[in-house]
């Protein structure tokens, strides 16, 4: 017979490997409903629904200029709805933080999602609701819904804002090199970049090491050289009938090259990242910083005066052109977190909260209807807005028209074109084989 | 009285009553590791294969068998030559430079006395960092507009060096290398220094009374009797190169184009960015695979060397 402490070590195996199974079991989680209803109004918790005050929802917002603001927006929503929030900051891109939890069926209840290919497969496979009926999304700016739609007419995100790309200058440095105006095309803007370099400054700045250059060169570049030319393009690209292998999208990339030969470009400009970029101009390492309108609240608060202009990408005989397009919106997952969640994005959206995510971002409205008071925008934000919707021709951001197998690859090639590894033409028959091949 | 044959049979089939007992401790002892590797492991392992025969996207609950044509369209790629060849660049220069710093560094420090505790404290440091936080730490440092690196350079003069290291391909995989082998090298160390510990003094006692070199010493007495610890360093390197994410998605991004691109970036970029699961599983089989026959070879090879 086995002694006792025999028996006692075969327990206490059985007992570990017991847990583990048991740790890997759970309730099945129901199969998502593909062709569940748009979401309904808000309405008090049905009966049977628990209160309140036992709900948790989970938050991941992509909150890395504006965090304090969105603990606060989470923290005003508990108090207002009684509804408590788990909040997590998305680190990085919002495509690749989503990938994996879509994946494995652990979305959160609320998310930050862009317009484009990625956040309509979600919605297509059932994992995020349509938002078509909420409050948020009936008083959205209509022209916006259509890139937050699903292939099935799901409308599966609201947008954050309306958003543009500009330059941000240094008036100082400006002054110092003797340019008094804004330059209006490509050639003053490349006469203005020689004057900076000649007084001693790097004229601009870029980050190519990630998403930043495509929403900056390539989204400008295709406003001023796609949009301008061929309005059905976005139908094209999504249709799979599109070609990239043009000289007009090798001139995206050329002008890249061109300044990056010229060294008008900031040293590091083609390693850097978005968050490289902006110290880089705060810090006064460089005249001029290509970015977006939702920087505008940080950069309005530098120690020197900062101007705005609409990017001068139009080379001769080219229409000025800009991007125009959605901020990063918000998602609510298919779950039983739902009703609280659809809460939540009215609040940031529609409500309160939107005034305070508005006024850390100094962002453009993308409301019908606001109180304008509540709005923070500086005069020369204001001014800007104003000459922005001046413009006629409009392109849209890379991630809400291009597919994942080519935008995947924008930064990369991008590089490779400023370091003379590909030519321009090159770049764009490596946009044309990635969309073709997927 | 019992027969001496009966007793032999009653004692045979006590060893084997024990033999059995034993057998199932030892069984249920390992079954919850063993449960653990199963399905954290190999689990994965089998259905990445499965994944990669298949065109997933990662998010559709539908998705079709496709055979080999991911292993296909990957090597196809235009960029596959650049990854195989940074691969091999980085086990050429990476684990040859690691091992002889780390190396030279055991020995040193093995001899040096009374400070040998503050170098081995100084040389883990980096080690127990995050590589995460490496990866920002030497973005910072390489930084040519605000880096240290720079303001270093500029002020003693020498600021015609000061160039976008992380941003030209010439530049960008030595640079890398410099990072890995900063975080890695206090772990290598380690283990050649409890090589060390098991040759025998007397053996240095000895070779100092025949006047030999330091040298000489090192080739002709260290290197031979720590040849365990060279193997063990040389194939846990070797893993840990062809594996490494976290500092080159921090640090380059495998920027500037595919020049520092590894074949586990570029799985990540398929899977999470491409949204091409198939694809990103397809090259993390062919990483697996030259995983494992460079682990053979190189066991192989050095096992032969460990006989002395």
């Amino acid at each position: 017979m086995m002694n006792r402490r025999k028996i006692i070590a075969m327990i206490a195996a059985l007992a570990m490997l017991l847990t583990l199974v048991a740790g890997c079991g759970g309730a099945d989680t129901p199969a998502p409903d593909t062709s569940s209803d748009a979401a309904p109004a808000d309405s008090a918790p049905a009966a049977g629904e628990a209160p309140a005050e036992d709900i948790t929802i989970t938050v991941a917002l992509m909150s890395n200029d504006w965090l304090d603001a969105a603990e606060q927006i989470a923290a005003d929503f508990t108090a207002k709805y009684g509804i408590k929030v788990e909040y997590t900051p998305m680190p990085g891109e919002v495509e690749e933080y989503l990938q994996p939890k879509a994946a494995s069926g652990s979305l959160p209840d609320v998310m930050s999602i862009n317009a484009g290919a990625f956040g309509a497969d979600l919605a297509e496979n059932g994992l995020i609701i349509d938002l078509a009926e909420i409050d948020a999304a009936k008083n959205m700016v209509e022209s916006l819904k259509p890139v937050f739609t699903s292939s099935s007419g799901k409308l599966f995100g609201v947008a954050g804002g309306l958003s543009s790309t500009l330059i941000y200058y240094n008036k100082a440095m400006f002054e110092d090199a003797g340019i008094t105006e804004e330059p209006k095309n490509w050639d003053e803007f490349l006469a203005a970049c020689e004057k900076l370099k000649a007084a001693g400054y790097a004229p601009l700045s870029v980050a190519m090491g990630d998403g930043a250059i495509s929403n900056t060169a390539w989204s400008t570049g295709n406003a001023v050289e796609i949009a301008a030319t061929d309005p059905q393009y976005i139908e094209k690209i999504a249709n799979g009938t599109y070609n990239f292998d043009t000289p007009e999208q090798a001139r995206i990339f050329e002008r890249v090259k061109i300044l990056n030969d010229n060294d008008y470009l900031l040293t590091g400009s083609v390693s850097a990242m978005v968050t490289t970029l902006l110290d880089s101009f705060k810090q006064e390492k460089s005249a001029m910083c290509f970015q977006g309108i939702w920087m505008a609240g940080a950069f309005m608060e530098s120690p020197f005066e900062v101007g705005m202009m609409v990017p001068p990408w139009n080379m001769e005989g080219q229409e000025q052109a800009v991007v125009l397009g959605t901020e990063t919106g918000f998602a609510v997952a298919e779950g039983p977190n739902k009703e609280a969640g659809i809460k939540f994005v009215n609040y940031i959206a529609n409500e309160e909260g939107f005034y305070t995510y508005q006024q850390s971002r100094g962002s453009i409205p993308s409301l019908i209807e606001y109180d304008e008071s509540k709005v923070k925008m500086t005069d020369d934000v204001k001014a800007y807005v104003e000459k922005l919707l001046q413009i006629k021709t409009t392109g849209a951001y890379w991630f809400e028209i291009l597919p994942p197998s080519v935008y995947a690859r924008l930064p990369q090639t991008f590089q490779q074109v400023a370091t003379n590894e590909i030519t321009p033409q090159e770049a764009a028959k490596t946009l044309q084989d990635l969309y073709t091949a997927q | 009285m019992l027969s001496a044959r009966k007793l032999e049979a009653g004692s045979g089939a006590l060893k084997k009553r024990k033999l059995d007992e034993k057998l199932v401790s030892g069984i249920l002892f390992v079954l919850p590791a063993l449960a653990l590797v199963l399905v954290f492991l190999v689990l994965p392992v089998i259905m990445s294969f499965r994944y990669s025969l298949t065109n997933w996207n990662g998010v559709s609950t539908e998705y079709q068998f496709i055979g080999f044509e991911n292993f296909k369209n990957v090597i196809a790629s235009s960029e596959f030559k650049t990854l195989f060849k940074n691969t091999f660049y980085l086990i050429i220069l990476y684990v040859p430079v690691l091992n002889i710093l780390a190396l030279l560094f055991a020995v040193i420090i093995y001899d040096i006395g009374k400070l040998a505790n503050v170098y081995k404290v100084i040389l883990f440091l980096p080690n127990i960092i995050s590589m995460v936080v490496v990866g920002f730490i030497w973005r910072t440092i390489y930084n040519p507009a605000t880096g240290p690196l720079a303001f270093i350079l500029d002020k003693v003069g020498l600021g015609f060096l000061i160039q976008d290291w992380i941003g030209q391909k010439q530049t960008v995989m030595p640079a890398l290398s410099v990072s890995i082998i900063w975080f890695a090298v206090g772990f290598y160390v380690l283990i050649y220094l409890g090589g060390l510990s098991t040759v025998p003094a007397e053996l240095y006692e000895a070779a100092d009374v025949d006047g030999i070199s330091w040298w000489q010493r090192l080739f002709k007495i260290t290197i031979p009797l720590i040849a365990q610890s060279i193997t063990i360093n040389i194939i846990v390197s070797t893993i840990a190169i062809l594996t490494l994410f976290d500092l080159p998605y921090v640090l380059t991004q495998g920027g500037p184009g595919y020049a520092s691109q590894t074949m586990a970036l570029m799985s990540y970029q398929y899977a999470f960015k491409a949204m091409s699961q198939g694809k990103a599983m397809a090259l993390a089989v062919m990483l697996t695979i030259i995983t494992i026959l460079f682990s053979i070879v190189e066991l192989f090879f050095l096992r032969r060397k460990e006989d002395y």
